[in-house]
This record gives C-alpha cells, structure tokens and sequence, in this order.
C-alpha cells in the first residue's frame, strides 16, 4: 500500500522534501529527463531514502510530437515510428535495449514497454501481455538485473470502453494471463484538461477491473491518477501514483501535447477535500466565508503556507505550494484509506454532502466545470461496487 | 516400406515385427486411433495407429506435445514413427499401456470416495500445471482422457488437440469437426474466443470432470438436456444452486472457483489451484 511520484517535467526536487516523505518510491520520465539526469535522480533518491521504490517506465507510448528527452535514450528504436508493432521479435528487441538502459541505475521495477492502440481491442490487451512476459522473461535471465528489478505488465486500457456489460471481465481475464505479478494499469481517456473523470459506468468498470485482478493475486499500480485515486484504493488496487501536474491532467491521447505547451500549469489551485476538487484562489475566499474547510489541511503544511500566504499583505503566487497540498494529501489519504472501502466511501459521501450544501447556497465557483458533478458520479460508482461485490 | 495389406491390425503386426515387440490384441477403437495391446519383454505397452490419415497438423500437435512433456501423470510416448500402407503412409506411437481403464468407467459404477476425488484433482492438477509450463493447453479434458495406471496412478491422455500456445490455433476445427467435447468446454472455447484460451481453459473442464466424478452432475445442467447445459455455459450463465449446495456441503469449494465462466475468477496460477486441492488433503488427512 503506497504512493509513488509520477516524475514530471522539473518535478525531481519534490520527490525528496520531508513533507512528502510519505511517498514511498517514484516512476522516472525518460520523457522529462536524461539517462544521466536519471542516473543522478536514482542516485540523489536512494541517498534520501534507502527503500525507496524506484520504478521505470520506458514511456515509448508517447507520440513522435511530444518525445522531448527520451529521443536520446539508447532504449528508444531508432524505427518506432515505422516499425510493425504487432511484430513480438521487435518488441523482444526493444525490451533486451531497455533491460541494458536500466544497467546504469538498477530499478526496482521495469514496466514493459507499451503503445497506445487506435483501438482498445481484445488482440491489443493480448499483445500488451505478450510484450509483458517478454519483458518479464528476458529480465528474469539477466544477470545484472534478475534480483535487483520485479517486472510490471504496462496496461493502457481504454476507459470509455470499461463502461460496456461484462468487457471488464474479458479483458481482465486477457489481463491476468501475466506471468508476473505486478501490473502497472494506466487508463487513457479523453477528458479534457481541468475535468474530473465522471463516467460513471466506465468508472466502475474501471474499479472492477482492479477489484478482480486484485482478488486474482495481482498487485496493482494505477499510474497517472488525481483525486479519482480514492475509487482505485476503494475497489483494491495497492499502490497509486500521482504528479504535481496531475491537479489538471488526465492521461488523453493528447496529453503531452498540453504538457510541452505547460497546460496551464501556473494556475494554482487548492485541493479542497471536502469537496474533493481542485478550485481557484478566489473560490477558496468565498468557499471558507461559508463553509469550514477539511479538518485534514490542520496537518497538511502547505495548505498552512497557503492560507498564511492568502493572508499576507504581500502575496506570492502558490502554485508550487498547491502542487504540494495536493501531493500531500494525496500520499497521507492513500496511508488512510489502506483498501479500506469504507474511508473511501466516507470521503465521496462526505463530498457529495458538502456540495448538496454548495449549491443549496447558492455558491458558485469560478470554473464552469467545478459543479461537482464527479463526485455524484463516484459515489454511484462506490455504491454499485457495495451492492454488487462481484 | 510398402505392406501389402491395408487392415489396421496387419499393419499393427507389421510394426510389431519391425520394432521387436510381441503383438497381443487389440483394446480399443476410437474416430482417430485403433489402440493395441503389445508386448516388450515384459512392459505391456500400447501401440495407437492413427487410421485417419487426413488430419496431420493434429497428430504433429499430439506428438510434439507428448515429446514435450516429461510428468507421471500425462501419459508417456514411448517412440513414435511411419508405415507405409500402399498409397498412405499411417503414423504410430508407442505409449505406455494403462491397465485400469478411464474415469468414465469408474465413474459408471459409482462415483468416487470424498478422499478419491481430492487425490484425483491434486495429481490432474499436478498434470496441467506441467503442460501450463510447457505453454500447452490440453483443451479436451474429459473422464474419457483420464486414464489409470495399474496402481491407480490417474494419467492424462490424448492431447490431440493440445494446443501451444505460440502456434496458431485450431480451435475453429474445435467445434465443427470434433473430437473436443462441448460438454466439458469453458466459454471461451465454445465461443472460439482465442484471446482468453490458456491454462485456466484447462481447470475448467477438470473441473467439470471433478464434479462428475464426485457427484454424478454438471455443474451448469438445470436438466437432463446436454444442449441446455452447453447453452448455459456458452452464455455464461452461473453454475446452478444444486451444485454449489453440494460442494458446499462436501467442502470442495474450490470447484466453484475452478468452474467460474470467465478466466480472470478461476484460479491465476496452477500453484494456487493445487494449494486449494492439497488445504483438502491436509485437512482430511
């Protein structure tokens, strides 16, 4: 049970401040960094903490637009864009390239490699397992690696798809083919920017996917989450991870292309958890005038430095500290709820009680989209996972 | 080698005189094979004559399985070779000779002690998690592929259409021609699903093979209607109250388990359906 930093664009620094010693390892971005920057992130995280969980991810799932640092990786085929993905000899070459890239900085999972399909189809889950047993084989008979780095199946799995009857079922059961036993599960949708996830049938066929898997023996890592990590924790997944940018983003086709273009990231926002949404500055004024803030931020030290700084005749901008109070409630949040259904269930239901009284209010926030309906969504979606255990 | 007859037990003699064995009668015939009883030193053995020549990807399959696998619970291939007869040229394999019949037959005069059953999906289990290493699904596990040896050792037979599961499939051949058998398929066979077919496809019909064994029913049978049964499992309807009142009361729950209709709830790894069988074991121990 643990939280890991999703390493973004200049996100290093985070990943060793005693405030959020409570993540307990990271998953590097050869997309953000350089083998070397790499080599020195490890080196700097393990000097921090000697357990720390140190996690790679190859990223080849990246389109050719958005590659940034990972063009000078040794791992990337020099053919990627031309190459016949469905072709295992290529991938069992591209794992043997990024098994040897690991060499310099020994992680302690390697996550196959992986592509986003044009559609999410039986034979592309198929495919992705195939790619993980390679991976997983090819580690296993290395010598330099084979008891220093556990192997992650990667599973990008459509979430729109997620909502039809039973689908989570089939492709669970293509899923749990993996010889190993960690799978790192990313879902790729296209929300826009800012937007809580709230299809609520995809959103449970989403938690069950990770209920059924977890029940089958699979450890599972949700990648790229935000706030919507408390259906992931409710429904059994073990470890969840987060990046500072994750207060707007979601994993889309399109993402990387809002991230070279900074996508709004200097908008800072508060996480408030009793509404369990990200809102602006001046909301958080109108929000605190009625309504008490989460008992949460009386521990969380960077909604301390933020509502001193709200306070100061001089303010500074926040956003680094927002992107920390989101940090750190998400890692202390995740420790809370454990797989404890019911923390979680707990904190929708409390969410969608404080914005019934929102809107009973008459309280507005400044962004159209922060109407909360996600979290009627999610609630729904903890519900029928009550309901219908499966 | 030409022959210059075409009967199946001449050209049994034939072999026999060609590979030193002593031929003593025939103990069986089925739509594929003409199984013989033969004689080496003193080993009683089998000699299968495969006396249908138009089905050569199937026999490779058997055979490249069979050669494959090395466990005292799948039956062992001995020596495999050619004869040829006129314009055919008919493929044999030498087996080991198992005495005690099938588990159909058992089953047909009564079905089997508590401690019997348990004993069976132990070793059976034993068995396909030895072929789940080999990457080969036996896809065909029945009473009638399930065979004793003269101790009583259970010995899986027939991997005719055994699948590995890096060659291509032939599971289409699976339900138009036979000789898979529909009653004992999960789903995803019966659906032609190749996606999903794996080891667990194999736990499913031992499963069902388990429950006929230990009380005589199919797990998903509402009625005497084969049809039926089959439809219910190909739509993926649960297994009936009936049977999981029984297993219940008889503490094999992990057939319940090893019978769910979608792979991902049956049991992950081999290991972990043989802990579930040997917790049995212990407990009656």
């Amino acid at each position: 049970m643990s939280t890991y930093h999703q390493i973004g664009h200049d996100s290093e620094s985070m990943v060793v401040e005693a405030e959020l010693r409570q993540f307990s390892g990271a998953i590097l971005s050869p997309v953000n960094y350089s083998l070397n920057d790499t080599i020195a992130q490890c080196a700097r995280f393990r000097s921090y903490k000697t357990d720390f969980d140190i996690i790679f991810d190859p990223q080849l799932y990246v389109p050719s637009v958005s590659r940034g640092k990972l063009q000078h990786w040794p791992h990337k085929p020099s053919d990627i864009d031309t190459a016949d993905q469905s072709s295992l000899g290529w991938w069992k070459g591209t794992a043997l390239n990024i098994i040897d890239v690991c060499k310099s900085f020994n992680p302690a999972g390697l996550c196959s490699p992986a592509f986003v399909p044009r559609t999410f189809d039986d034979a592309y889950y198929n495919l992705l397992v195939d790619i993980g047993d390679i991976t997983a084989q090819q580690l296993k008979i290395d010598v330099a690696l084979k008891d220093k780095t556990r192997p992650f199946l990667t599973a990008l799995v459509g979430l729109p798809d997620l909502g039809r009857n039973e689908r989570y079922l089939q492709v669970g059961s293509i899923l749990s083919r993996f010889s190993g036993k960690d799978i790192y599960l990313v879902f790729v949708d296209e929300e826009k920017p800012r937007n809580e996830r709230s299809d609520s049938g995809a959103l449970e066929g989403a938690a069950r996917l990770i209920r059924v898997l977890s029940q089958s023996g699979f450890r599972i890592t949700v990648g790229f989450t935000s706030s919507e990590m408390v259906l992931w924790k409710a429904a059994g997944a073990a470890n969840v991870a987060t990046g500072k940018f994750f207060n707007l983003r979601r994993f889309t086709k399109g993402r990387w292309d809002e991230e070279e273009s900074s996508g709004g990231k200097n908008i800072s926002y508060w996480f408030e958890p009793a509404l369990l949404a990200f809102i602006r500055e001046a909301d958080v004024r109108r929000y605190m005038k009625e309504f008490p803030i989460d008992p949460s931020h009386d521990t969380n030290p960077f909604s301390k430095l933020i509502l001193e700084n709200l306070d100061a005749p001089e303010r500074k901008a926040w956003v680094k500290e927002s992107w920390r109070q989101f940090l750190y409630w998400f890692s202390y949040s995740e420790a809370l709820i454990g797989n404890d259904f019911a923390q979680s269930s707990g904190m929708v239901s409390n969410a969608v009680d404080t914005w019934h009284a929102v809107k009973d209010a008459k309280l507005r926030f400044e962004e159209e989209r922060n109407n909360g309906d996600w979290v009627r969504a999610w609630d729904i979606v903890l519900n029928e996972l009550d309901r219908r255990p499966g | 080698m030409v022959v210059s007859t075409n009967t199946p037990e001449q050209l049994a003699r034939k072999i026999c005189t060609d590979q030193g064995l002593s031929f003593v009668g025939e103990v069986g015939a089925g739509a594929f094979k003409q199984t013989y009883l033969v004689r080496s030193h003193d080993d009683d053995l089998a000699l299968k004559l495969i006396i249908r020549g138009n089905d050569k990807a199937r026999i490779d399959r058997e055979i490249a399985a069979l050669m494959v696998c090395n466990h005292p619970n799948i039956c062992r291939l001995l020596k495999t070779g050619k004869i040829d007869d006129e314009a055919n040229s008919v493929v044999y394999l030498i087996e080991e000779f198992l005495p005690g019949g099938t588990l159909s037959e058992q089953i047909a005069k009564g079905f089997l002690q508590h401690a019997n059953v348990i004993q069976l999906a132990v070793k059976l289990t034993e068995a396909i998690a030895h072929l789940a290493e080999h990457r080969i699904t036996h896809r065909d596990i029945k009473p009638d592929n399930i065979m004793f040896r003269a101790d009583g050792t259970p010995v899986l037979v027939d991997l005719g259409i055994a699948r590995h599961l890096e060659a291509s499939s032939l599971t289409k051949t699976f339900l138009l021609q036979g000789p898979g058998t529909p009653l004992f398929a999960p789903p995803e066979q019966l659906l032609n699903d190749k996606n999903l077919i794996d080891w667990r496809s194999d736990q499913f019909s031992l499963g069902v093979t388990l429950s006929y064994a230990a009380f005589g029913i199919h797990p998903f049978a509402e009625n005497a209607s084969l049809d039926h049964t089959v439809e219910r499992v190909a739509n993926r309807q649960p297994s009936t109250e009936h049977f999981r009142k029984l297993i219940s009361e008889r503490g094999f729950d992990a057939l319940a388990k090893m019978v769910e209709v979608w792979p991902v709830k049956r049991f992950a790894r081999p290991e972990m359906l043989l802990a579930a069988w040997r917790d049995n074991l212990g407990r009656d121990a």
